[in-house]
């Protein structure tokens, strides 16, 4: 069944909508989501990275679910626009929740992903993730790899698995512009280039699901000019590190029984950004010059941001 | 010259008989598309007519030369990258469209193949330079040296004392704005509006970077309305990204002669049907400037020497898979060399997997092949097999033997190659969409849907076939977004995010609003993908209302590529920044309301 069957009308001009909107998240029934986040952007002399990392667990009670459901709670904070479309979903989604009346479903999971800016263009770097889902009458673990918004890499297992997957060196994106300066037509361009892996363990059990997922990153951009005219040649030389970043993010989430449960979840931050120097060189018979253009120290964030814990009762 | 003669009477006669003797074009007060008045009446005036020369004209009689003696350079940076000593002879020859047109030719101080070609261009009764034409066979480099030294002499003048002009010169449009004492000039330029590309005029934002502008040209006026002399001295910075690029323009030209030279009357209507209409043979010379940006990245290193720099640490691995991509696009033997080292048997892991990765982007049909021969080999690594399955996914342009290598790959025994091969099947179907080779692809991932029996394997083909964009798998994708299973109801939805269809958008609004909150990140993640327009409100909604901090988060990243739209995202993120119940949120959207404009690109 489909969850859409309306013909929604949405524009620009309704924008005004959501300006008078509260900050305030209502906590759905039946479902509880604990752990570590964490995202940061960071942007220097019109070049940006941004990137975010996080490690968590969701538990489910699948009888309270069914009951918020029926009872329209999804929609509890919504108005307008989005209660009439939101009720339209909750009639559909109901159906789904309500086929498992009882039992628990609980998952951790840990992800990463990163944008970069290059040459104006704002690149879906990468998103990295790995979960285990421990379901009333199945378990699974996946992870999954996606490059500028396509999935290059994903596996789905039907329970605990452990596994490196390590990408080779490989030039994620690329942008080029050609354009007149003065009489001499020039090309720049620039590619992210590095390695994209994750190392992860995943174990989905009835009692207790948990996830270690350390995803690692290497992205440099690599530049790179020339001139449309014989003779002189010039270019730039030189990489810069977009992102750099190993951060172990593990999460676990055991069920104590008596719809009790209890958590923990931590995240390691190994995150560099923006280290290196670019230059200009110029060379003309056996006369060359290099001069630096860009240099820049790097942004490092090497932080445990420990360990957090709890428990909860749905 | 009895000819030209002829001609230059019968263009006298025409000219009359438009109704206004010894004036066949009125201005229009500026260059194209500028603002600025003038006061010019005339340009070409026939042959015999007394000059018309006032302020803001400039004498166009037919047959009358301009001599200079013209020292120009063009340095990027302190590379000389043009230099030009020598003079220039610019002769009215007849009428065109909007002006008259100049013969010119450099009679000495040719230092460069072409220079010596005499060419063509319009000039405006004010001064501003309009079109110019190039001979075919002249080469592009000499071109546009020319037009660049011809721009340089280029007063766009008016009655005032002070005024602004709107002008085009060899690199694009630019404003320039003039003061006038008496017989002298001072011209500044103050911007350039657009840039020319071998795509057109676009705006410097287009190419992504931005344009400033220093110096200007000091002129001064013969009676003539010609400049007798010009100093001028410009530079243009170019920033990109982490590139910065400086051309200063030094031109000095001094009027040394002038006079009636009636030999080359009627040689612009002559001439003009060989003309270019690659003016400045851009196509040929970006395709120059390419290879020398890729060859400035390999930097003469050798394939054998950057596999050994496979042995550095993780960035030293990085630029040498980067120079290797370089490499590989100027250079079949070195894709050769690369096929060869690929398949043999004995080649360490490492150096197979970012082979294979970098014959991915130079994308010809000769790494193709080696790519799906790597995957056909028993000598393959399995990784290798995966890193060349996904290099053929994202090859630009696929060939039939990509696909069928992904076909067969994503019916392996091995599960992983099975499911990384269509993976990119469907990212090669979107590459070759509207081919046949696409068309299979797609029937392929949606027969694969259809016969998918547990979730795993119906959100892997739901993946696939989100990575082809292909508009036929819209409804299968659809009939998938309300699957009990949130795994299979999450991949349907991401499964939209290239599709441009007004149903993928109403799925996508209703995906945001899912109560299982993987669902709702994929559905970001695939508004992510879009432009953002339609789904600014819904946006706007979740990043204020979801329960869910992740899905907060993302929320504010998808509408922080948009900040640049401003008026309410703006203030929606200032309200996250102020209210949100989670410090991480309210940072994000602190630091998306900082990030510098940048323009939107989806």
């Amino acid at each position: 069944m489909s969850l859409v069957r309306t013909s929604v009308a949405v524009s620009v001009a309704a924008l005004s909508l959501f300006a008078a909107t509260t900050a305030s998240a209502a906590v759905p029934t039946g479902v509880q989501t604990v752990g570590h986040s964490y995202a940061r952007s960071i942007s220097k002399d019109d070049f940006g990275a941004g990137f975010q990392v996080s490690a968590g667990a969701t538990a489910t009670d699948y009888a309270q679910r069914c009951a918020w459901a029926e009872s329209g709670g999804m929609c509890s904070a919504t108005s307008g626009f989005f209660r009439q479309i939101c009720m339209q979903i909750n009639q559909s989604v109901k159906a789904s929740l309500c086929q498992q009346r009882t039992g628990m479903g609980y998952s951790a999971k840990g992800s990463a992903g990163a944008d970069a800016t290059l040459f104006g263009k704002d690149l879906d770097l990468f998103d990295i993730s790995a979960q285990a889902s421990a379901e009333p009458t199945s378990t699974s673990a996946s992870y999954g790899i996606f490059v500028l918004g396509q999935k290059i890499k994903g596996e789905s297992y039907g329970g605990t698995f452990s596994k490196d997957v390590a990408l080779g060196e490989r030039t994620l994106a690329t942008a080029a512009s050609t354009f007149m300066l003065g009489p001499v037509p020039i090309t720049v361009q620039a590619s992210a280039t590095g390695k994209l892996g994750i190392e992860f363990a995943m174990t989905p059990g009835t009692a207790k699901v948990s996830g270690t997922a350390r995803p690692y990153v290497s992205v440099d951009g690599v530049f790179s000019a020339g001139l449309g005219t014989k003779g002189l040649s010039a270019g730039v030389t030189g990489s810069l590190l977009l992102v750099e970043l190993g951060t172990p993010a593990t999460a676990s989430l055991a069920y104590n029984g008596n719809k009790s449960f209890s958590w923990d979840a931590s995240l390691d931050l190994e995150i560099k950004s923006l280290d290196g120097s670019v230059g200009l060189y110029g060379e003309f018979l056996s006369w060359r010059k290099t001069w630096t253009i860009f240099s820049w120290e790097g942004l490092t964030y090497n932080q445990n941001l420990g360990r957090k814990n709890g428990s909860f009762t749905l | 010259m009895k000819k030209n003669l002829a001609a230059a009477s019968v263009l006298a006669l025409v000219l009359a008989t438009a109704g206004v003797a010894g004036i066949s074009l009125r201005s229009t007060g500026s260059a194209a598309g500028s603002s600025s008045p003038v006061s010019s009446t005339s340009s070409v005036v026939a042959e015999g007519a007394a000059p018309v020369v006032s302020r803001g004209e400039r004498d166009l009689r037919l047959g009358r030369s301009f001599t200079y003696d013209v020292k120009a350079s063009r340095m990027l940076g302190t590379g000389e990258v043009a230099k030009l000593d020598g003079r220039l002879v610019l002769t009215v020859v007849g009428a065109a469209e909007g002006g008259a047109a100049v013969r010119a030719e450099l009679v000495s101080g040719a230092n460069a193949d072409g220079l010596a070609t005499p060419f063509f261009f319009v000039l405006q009764p004010n001064g501003a330079v309009g079109s110019f034409g190039f001979a075919k066979a002249m080469p592009g480099e000499a071109r546009r040296v020319l037009r660049s030294v011809v721009s340089s002499l280029q007063i766009v003048v008016a009655a005032q004392p002070a005024w602004e002009a709107h002008e085009a010169d060899v690199a694009g449009e630019l404003v320039a704005s003039y003061t006038r004492s008496g017989n002298e000039i001072e011209k500044l330029v103050t911007r350039y509006e657009r840039i020319r590309t071998p795509n057109g005029l676009v705006t410097p934002s287009e190419i992504g970077g931005t344009y400033e502008t220093r110096g200007g040209s000091h002129v001064e006026l013969d009676a003539s309305g010609w400049p007798s002399v010009v100093d001028e001295n410009v530079t243009v910075t170019a920033t990109f990204e982490a590139m910065k690029l400086a051309m200063t323009g030094k031109t000095d030209a001094h009027l040394v002669a002038q006079g009636i030279d009636r030999t080359h009357v009627g040689s612009y209507d002559a001439a003009r049907a060989g003309f270019d209409p690659d003016v400045d043979a851009l196509a040929e010379g970006a395709a120059l400037a390419q290879r020398n940006a890729d060859a400035n990245l390999v930097a003469g290193a050798t394939l054998p020497a950057l596999i050994g720099d496979l042995d550095g640490d993780v960035r030293g691995r990085s630029r040498a898979v980067a120079k290797m991509g370089a490499l590989l696009r100027t250079s079949p033997e070195a894709v050769r060399d690369a096929r060869h080292t690929l398949l043999a048997k004995g080649t360490p892991e490492r150096t197979a997997n970012a082979l294979a990765s970098a014959l991915g982007k130079t994308g010809t049909p000769e790494a193709q092949d080696a790519l799906a021969d790597a995957m056909k080999s028993a000598d393959t690594a399995a990784s290798t097999k995966n890193e060349a399955a996904i290099s053929l996914g994202l090859t630009e342009k696929p060939t039939t033997e990509a696909k069928d290598a992904l076909a067969k790959g994503a019916k392996s025994a091995d599960p992983e190659l099975a499911e990384t091969s269509s993976l990119a099947l469907g990212n090669l179907a979107r590459a070759a969409q509207g081919t046949p080779d696409g068309d299979d692809a797609v029937a392929m991932l949606l027969a694969r849907l259809e016969a998918s029996t547990s979730p795993a394997e119906k959100a892997l083909a739901l993946d696939a076939l989100g990575n082809s964009g292909d508009p036929r798998a819209v409804d299968a994708i659809l009939a998938s977004v309300g699957d009990a299973s949130s795994v299979v109801r999450g991949a349907a939805i991401r499964a939209l995010r290239f599709v441009k269809d007004e149903r993928a958008v109403n799925a996508l609004v209703a995906g945001a609003l899912d109560p299982d909150a993987s669902v709702r990140m994929g559905a970001l993640a695939a508004i992510g993908q879009q432009s953002v327009g339609p789904f600014l409100q819904v946006l706007g909604h979740v990043v204020t209302n979801d329960a869910d901090v992740n899905v907060r988060l993302l929320a504010v990243r998808v509408l922080a590529r948009s900040v640049n739209l401003g008026g309410d995202i703006e203030s929606v993120l200032a309200t996250v920044a102020a209210k949100d119940a989670d410090e991480k949120v309210r940072d994000a959207a602190a630091q998306a309301l900082s990030k510098p404009t940048a323009p939107i690109t989806r």
